[in-house]
């Protein structure tokens, strides 16, 4: 007996993509059989929604025309079906002009009917005209343009795309005519994040990658080609931007490059869609070409990627020969091109593929003014280094061998030659480590945290001989960064410390076990440094952050702070790159990156061109010595000064406090519980513990917020179970009296610290690393 | 004679309910005399809203043809915005009180169910409300159509029309329920605990709707532990004569002489009510509360037999609670076609 319900309940427990299409299909199959006619429209209209949304749309285009024949022959459905019918339609009309195989007549035969079916139900044909310029963009100027003024004559209805989605396809227009300026204009809203989308500012940022990039303005394209994959992930839905991004780092990073094209293989060879087959192809192959280039040592024109090996290029005894398969995308990209030309009667897709892309060199030369100085830059690699005891060198054979995937994490290859190359893939992205060892004669610069001693640290840095690990960090880098000690961990279980060569922080083993254990151990100051320098002949400190490149953004530093208020400056340059590094983001300059509330005004802080401030003294040495760096600045009344001009003195500070890490400090207080629970059965000298309470309804109505946190002292272990004594009062809880005795459990502890006996300081949950000598 | 205006505001100074109504009315009278198609709108639309959210619907549902059928004839009230507004909304609490009276046939409310979208989708508006009460009516009638508006309200987005944040969690509650899915419910309805999300009815319809769930699994404490938190605020009022149903139903199993005292405090409403579908429920929670004194073999003293039954003794009480309790459930379940509320009586928690 079918079961709409059973099939509704189940497909949507799945994943969007492969496993929904599929189970819809099994939907529609027993739709057809029972001639269950609803429901045969039903899950055809989200089939065709999850094929356009999540996967290639290559699937709704076959499916919607059933759908349509179903619905046109049971008008009894029309009333309840007739908006659904007309959503699919607009879906699929949009996609219809990617698929050759449809000839232009077609596509105008089903515009025309979609636009008779408008009328008839009474909707707007603003959404048709729009769609229409776009179909009409590489094949017939002037009938884009007048379907685009059309759109703008005609009203918005229920049918109208959504205002971001929009104003994306307004800007997309501008470019196509030529108007760079109103079309920055234009997605203002979009950059901003005032209006968006499931797919805007994605693609905006993927289109004006592309448009910087054939425009020969590689640094444009590059700014918005890092916000475009930041966004993009490994979605098959964003193939063509990735492709984008594939020709963009053929020209300026092709090592980034090659990982995005390993990394969207899979994606490549499950879309059916032409259009976005032929980007891809393009992309690939100018990537290619570039690769090849490079390799100077013929062998190096060959890969053992297992991912690469899924192409259809067949292998050789070296591997698969990189130039073939520089010739097969050719190929792909050249025929699909030519396709899609005839069928619109042009050489718009030829012509493209044609065009040669600038080099970084060109691109230079032609414009060296820059039109925008932005926050976000090319991403440099996280490079730690590790120091085991003296006598222990594990072979990169023997560290292949010990390696395992984390939980979470899909181990694609391991191997262990010249170097340990470690491929795995994480939420659908591929991440590459490296690990090497190396003759590092410079001296490590590194701060010893999280109880690290000089002498450990000493030894690392006078140890020419170091293992160090590279791996790009992805989208989470507080994550990406725990994995990397996962990595460690599972390597060097001899482990005794462990230095980030460019957020120049060095952390001791233990702190490496624990954030591999806990990854909420790692803060979003441990994704950058801090460093601060002066000179013996000035009272100038001139102080930056370091580290922040592996993040994809411009190291922040300040100038004209003294020996007597640097502090207050470094507390400050710490906060703005907290705020800046929990967002992922930091802004253009001239733009908010944060902000500090002294006295009762807000102030905001943006930053500007280093060049024009740093002219004198330190800063000016470190400018020439530091170039990339970019100038913390307060901004007040419109005006825009460096904050260490001594508009800030003796007044309190106030920064606004982050939600994302009190959850992280509580996440992590609760799962690093049992170190706490260990450690108070231990000599120490006192403990405790913050414990929520939850507030029933009516008092948490009158005082306007549902948990009240106390600290708790400890007090007594008994049968495994720990209990505290309550230090504090609250009006809230009137029943509570100080000292009542509470269990204390990792359900209700939001926070602990403990302080070993004979110890100088206690130990909380974000230095629970320093209890591993005690608890082992 | 004082102006449309100052009648209007008059309004406020009345109690809320049937003299609030009877004010109403007679303004609805006065506009119709003097032909202002304006007034004649905006009193039949206060009398809509207060009977709905201060009576028993029961007005509502004569008045709102009368509401539609004025916006249509008068074009020019169709250009005011406002009004536009105002008539959704009063379609909106319409689709939501017409499937409490089963004398509306399952055609009439599908019809309403139809000119609602259509009128949503005229005005541009989001579809999400729509989905959401239609998606509530089916779930006592066809479970796939409930399914299927259900995921189509949770994708649709939120609008000016559509009943907030708050309801919109709770009808994934009730939804989740419904699919026997208590760890999506709970999820769901985490905002609404914690206090972040709230509306008028929030969050007492959401314990109910975990009474419901708990009790009729069988897991009295938790059905008791929310029952704690939702008795003070629903006892009296007749909005919640199904919630004080069901409480009744879980002291039966529970406590029955809180049974007894929480009957006693709200027969009244229970008997002032015109709307069918809040006095089935309250019915079927009395029909299990006086089996569970027949069971017992005796009435706790504390409870009041309303004089007007005249029935003496528990199994007569019962009996008589049983037989109302079942016709009502079987007029809904017949316009429904399923046999939901009739296997609810029957499935005594007792």
């Amino acid at each position: 007996m079918f079961s709409a319900e059973h099939h509704m309940l189940l497909i949507h427990d799945l994943e969007h993509g492969k496993a929904r299409l599929d189970a819809l299909n099994a939907a529609i199959t027993e739709a057809d059989n029972e001639n269950a006619h609803e429901w045969r429209i039903y899950f055809r209209y989200e089939y065709v929604e999850e094929s356009i949304f999540h996967d290639d749309n290559y699937k709704a285009i076959i499916r919607f025309p059933e759908m349509l024949a179903i619905f046109d022959e049971h008008p009894e459905l029309e009333d309840e079906y007739y908006d659904d019918v007309l959503q699919a339609y607009k879906w699929v009309l949009e996609n219809m002009s990617d698929y050759y195989q449809i000839s232009r007549e077609e596509i105008e035969s089903y515009y025309a009917d979609y636009e008779k079916r408008c009328k008839k139900y009474g909707y707007s044909l603003r959404v048709a005209h729009l769609k229409k310029a776009f179909f009409y963009m590489p094949i017939d100027r002037a009938l884009a343009i007048a379907e685009f003024e059309a759109y703008q004559r005609t009203p918005h209805d229920v049918t109208s795309d959504c205002k971001a989605c929009e104003t994306n396809q307004e800007m997309k227009f501008q470019l196509y005519l030529g108007n760079e300026e109103e079309a920055l204009r234009i997605a203002q809203p979009l950059f901003s994040g005032e209006l968006r989308c499931g797919e805007v500012p994605h693609v905006t940022y993927g289109k004006l990658t592309d448009y910087y990039l054939y425009k020969g303005d590689l640094r444009e394209a590059a700014y918005y080609g890092a916000r475009c994959e930041r966004l993009i992930g490994n979605e098959p839905e964003f193939l063509n931007y990735l492709a984008v991004l594939l020709e963009l780092y053929s020209r300026i990073n092709p090592n980034h490059g090659w990982r995005l094209f390993k990394q969207s293989i899979e994606n490549y060879l499950n879309c059916r869609n032409p259009i976005n087959r032929m980007h891809f192809a393009t992309g690939a192959y100018r990537l290619l070409a570039v690769v090849v280039d490079l390799a100077e040592d013929p062998d190096d024109r060959y890969t053992q990627s297992a991912i690469v090996k899924l192409l259809p290029v067949p292998e050789e005894e070296k591997g698969i020969s990189l130039e073939k398969l520089r010739d097969y995308f050719y190929g792909i990209a050249e025929s699909h091109a030519g396709l899609l030309d005839k069928r619109n009667g042009t050489s718009y897709y030829t012509d493209r593929l044609k065009t040669t892309l600038v080099t970084p060199e060109e691109a230079d030369a032609a414009m060296p003014e820059k039109t925008a100085l932005h926050g976000l830059i090319q991403k440099r690699p996280t490079m730690l280094a590790i120091s085991l005891p003296e006598g222990i060198h594990p072979t990169t054979e023997e560290l292949a061998a010990r390696f395992k995937a984390p939980e979470g994490v899909e181990l694609l290859s391991v191997s262990g030659e010249e170097d340990v190359r470690i491929n795995m893939r994480k939420n659908g992205l591929l991440y590459e480590a490296a690990v090497f060892l190396a003759e590092v004669r410079e001296p490590v610069r590194a701060r010893p945290i999280a109880g690290l001693d000089r002498e450990t640290l000493a030894q690392l840095q006078n140890n020419p001989q170091k293992y160090l690990l590279t791996m790009e960090l992805g989208d989470k880098p507080a994550e990406d960064y725990a994995l990397m000690m996962q990595i460690i961990d599972v390597l060097f279980p001899e482990l005794v410390c462990m230095a980030d060569l460019l957020t120049q922080h060095a952390y001791p083993g233990s702190w490496v076990r624990f954030a591999a254990k806990y990854p909420d151990a790692v803060t979003p100051s441990d994704l950058y440094g801090l460093y601060l320098t002066g000179s013996d002949d000035s009272e100038e400190i001139w102080m930056t952050t370091v580290g922040m490149c592996t993040l994809g953004m411009r190291e922040l530093e300040i100038i004209g702070a003294d020996r007597s208020d640097y502090a207050i400056y470094a507390d400050m340059l710490d906060h703005v790159a907290q705020m800046c590094v929990e967002r992922g983001m930091l802004a253009d300059a001239g733009e908010e990156i944060g902000h500090v509330i002294v006295g009762n005004k807000r102030h905001y802080f943006t930053w500007g061109d280093v060049k024009q401030y740093a002219t004198e003294g330190i800063a000016a040495e470190m400018e020439r010595d530091m170039p990339a760096g970019a100038l913390l600045v307060i901004r007040r009344g419109g005006g825009v000064t460096p904050p260490a001009a001594g508009l800030i003195k003796d007044e309190e500070l106030n920064y606004p406090s982050s939600n994302t890490e009190f959850y992280r400090r509580l996440r992590l207080a609760k799962a690093a519980f049992p170190l706490f629970a260990k450690a108070v059965t231990t000599p120490i000298d006192w403990a405790a513990a913050r414990v929520e309470f939850e507030l029933d309804q009516d008092t948490a109505d009158e005082f306007g917020y549902g948990i009240e946190l106390l600290w708790a002292e400890f007090s007594r272990e008994e049968n495994g179970k720990i209990y505290a004594k309550v230090a504090e009062t609250s009006d809230a809880l009137p029943d509570l009296k100080e000292g009542d005795e509470v269990e204390l459990t990792a359900d209700n502890v939001v926070a602990w610290t403990v302080q070993p006996k004979g110890w100088e300081a206690s130990v909380g949950e974000t230095s629970a690393n320093r209890l591993e000598e005690i608890l082992s | 004679m004082p102006s449309f205006e100052q009648l209007e505001r008059s309004f406020q100074e009345l109690d809320r309910g049937v003299p609030r109504l009877t004010a109403m009315r007679d303004a609805i009278h006065e506009a119709d005399q003097q032909q202002d198609m304006e007034w004649m709108f905006w009193f039949r639309y206060d009398y809509l809203e207060e009977s709905i959210f201060c009576g028993d619907r029961y007005y509502a549902m004569i008045i709102f043809p009368e509401l539609l059928s004025i916006y249509d004839k008068y074009p020019k009230l169709q250009e005011n915005p406002r009004i536009c507004r105002s008539m959704l909304v009063a379609f909106k609490w319409i689709v939501e009180a017409a499937p409490e009276f089963p004398q509306v046939s399952r055609a009439e409310i599908d019809s309403y169910f139809r000119l609602f979208k259509r009128r949503l989708i005229e005005q541009g508006c989001s579809l999400s409300i729509y989905y959401m009460k239609r998606s509530l009516f089916y779930m006592h009638v066809d479970r796939s159509i409930a399914a299927m508006c259900f995921y189509r309200f949770v994708d649709a987005p939120l609008d000016s029309i559509s009943d907030g944040k708050a309801l919109y969690y709770d009808q994934q509650v009730q939804f989740y329920l419904f699919e026997d899915d208590e760890v999506k419910a709970l999820k769901a309805a985490e905002q609404i605990f914690s206090g972040k999300l709230k509306s008028n009815s929030l969050p007492q319809a959401t314990y109910h709707d975990f009474i419901r769930y708990y009790l009729y699994k069988g897991n009295f404490d938790e059905a008791s532990r929310y029952a704690r938190m939702t008795e003070h605020r629903v006892t009296g009022d007749p909005y919640y004569l199904d919630v004080v149903g069901t409480l009744m139903s879980l002291y039966s199993v529970t406590d029955p002489a809180q049974g007894a005292a929480l009957f006693n405090k709200n027969y009244p409403v229970f008997a002032a009510s015109k709307n069918p579908w809040l006095r089935m429920l309250f019915l079927i929670g009395a029909a299990h509360l006086t089996a569970r004194f027949a069971k017992d073999g005796a009435i706790p003293e504390s409870f009041c037999i309303p004089p007007e039954l005249s029935v003496s003794g528990a199994e007569e009480l019962a009996a008589w609670f049983d037989r109302e309790a079942a016709d009502n459930a079987r007029k809904f379940d017949d316009r429904n076609g399923t046999d939901d509320y009739t296997q609810m009586l029957r499935q005594l928690p007792i």
